[in-house]
């Protein structure tokens, strides 16, 4: 984040700002320069910019008690909207569990009938590299793809700076997507 | 005089104390808010907001069918009954635990794949994603375990199902079946084993690698420096 200051700011002012700033720990740097400099030094990002101040929102800064989110202020606006993203949250819930309420079934025996319903949706795509390949490989298969996801960041060292690099990158993305499509279609049952 | 004096001087020192403890801890929370409502990318942020208050809401839930719930063959099945037809809302509450249990699933790996597309777990973010893949693992495992303990015939089979698969995958497969059987075989004990791994190992692990998580992303930032 940035505070740009307009030039005109008197010393004193300038120096609780940059206190205070201190104070909130937070990567702010205060540039007395004029705003179309500042705005050169923020290049194509403006949301970076905390407030354009001038000496009554240096004062305004001074005085604020809410942390600030690309000038807005935590409160109301984002708190606001994490309750109304909660609100339809519930919502979604309240009609899933209307509809579509969980059943319970007759009480388990030992022996469960033959009509029963095999694995869950989520491991579905597991069930079917199992089951579908060879024994001795699916297991390896499903094994090895657990550990290169956990690796990826330690496996991806593609330099998107060349060429080669930003093929290497669009090839696992690729490979990435198709993956989860595929796993997408096994738990849905369209593909088995 | 002197001693009048240095009392006034223990409370100022006390009271720079205490205001200095305040003052950090503001500062945590003003660097936290302006790391996680980070004004870039918007999906990824309330997707994560949702997995926390979903999570959140699974802890509750939870615990509240914990209180009418008995881990025991002979009575697991009743005691679902019992949550369902006399305790008020009981079925409410088993409900949006079910539900909200899909939806978390859901969206951690809704969550897994922006932070892939964005290749947002390269360096230096690399333990973030290995915690976050961590915690995929444990939400799959917190789904499967909670689907056994009604104990009715469709939870029992898919229990089942579930476990032969684990079986047949290499090195931590058998050891991983084997553990939550309570056993070579699925059996008696198998039920206590899923309750206490679902209601006890897992929210706790979970809850820590949420905290490593969270504070892996308030020491890097998102990604692309927009702090």
């Amino acid at each position: 984040m940035i505070i740009l200051l307009e030039p005109n700011v008197p010393a004193e002012t300038h120096r609780k700002l940059v206190e205070r700033v201190r104070s909130l720990d937070l990567d702010v740097v205060p540039l007395e320069l004029g705003a179309r400099r500042a705005l050169e030094i923020v290049g194509s990002d403006p949301s970076r910019v905390l407030g354009l101040a001038d000496a009554d929102g240096v004062l305004e800064i001074l005085t604020r008690r809410t942390p600030l989110v690309s000038g807005e202020p935590i409160w109301p606006h984002f708190t606001i909207r994490v309750l109304i993203a909660t609100l339809l949250l519930i919502v979604l819930l309240a009609l899933l569990t209307a509809f579509f309420p969980p059943g319970l079934g007759d009480r388990a025996t030992a022996t469960p009938p033959a009509d029963a319903p095999s694995v869950e949706w989520y491991l579905r795509p597991l069930e079917v590299l199992l089951h579908k390949l060879p024994a001795a490989i699916g297991g390896w298969v499903v094994l090895l793809f657990w550990l290169g996801l956990f690796l990826l960041p330690f496996l991806d060292r593609a330099d998107t700076s060349t060429a080669r690099g930003q093929l290497q990158l669009l090839i696992l993305r690729v490979v990435g997507l198709a993956t989860l499509a595929a796993g997408i279609l096994f738990a849905l049952g369209v593909l088995s | 005089m002197s001693r009048s004096g240095n009392a006034a001087s223990r409370l100022a020192q006390a009271r720079g104390a205490f205001l200095g403890t305040r003052s950090r801890f503001r500062a945590f929370l003003s660097h936290a808010a302006s790391t996680l409502v980070s004004p870039h990318y918007r999906g990824a942020r309330w997707i994560t907001a949702l997995i926390l208050i979903l999570f959140v809401t699974q802890l509750l839930t939870g615990t509240l069918l914990s209180l009418y719930y008995h881990p025991d063959p002979a009575s697991a099945h009743e005691s679902t009954h019992f949550i369902i037809d006399n305790v008020p809302t009981g079925w409410l509450v088993r409900s949006i635990h079910a539900w909200s249990a899909d939806l978390l699933l859901i969206l951690v790996v809704a969550h897994l794949l922006l932070v892939f597309l964005r290749r947002a777990y390269a360096r230096p973010r690399e333990y973030q994603w290995v915690v976050g893949v961590l915690l995929l693992v444990f939400t799959i495992a917190f789904r499967f375990t909670g689907r056994l303990l009604p104990w009715d015939e469709a939870g029992h089979a898919a229990t089942l199902a579930g476990l032969n698969l684990l079986e047949e995958v290499p090195i931590l497969g058998d050891a991983a079946a084997q553990w939550l059987m309570g056993g070579d075989a699925f059996g008696a004990k198998s039920l206590g084993r899923f309750y206490t791994t679902h209601a006890l190992i897992l929210p706790w692990l979970v809850v820590f690698l949420v905290a490593v998580h969270v504070y892996l992303l308030l020491r890097h930032g998102l990604k692309g420096g927009d702090r």
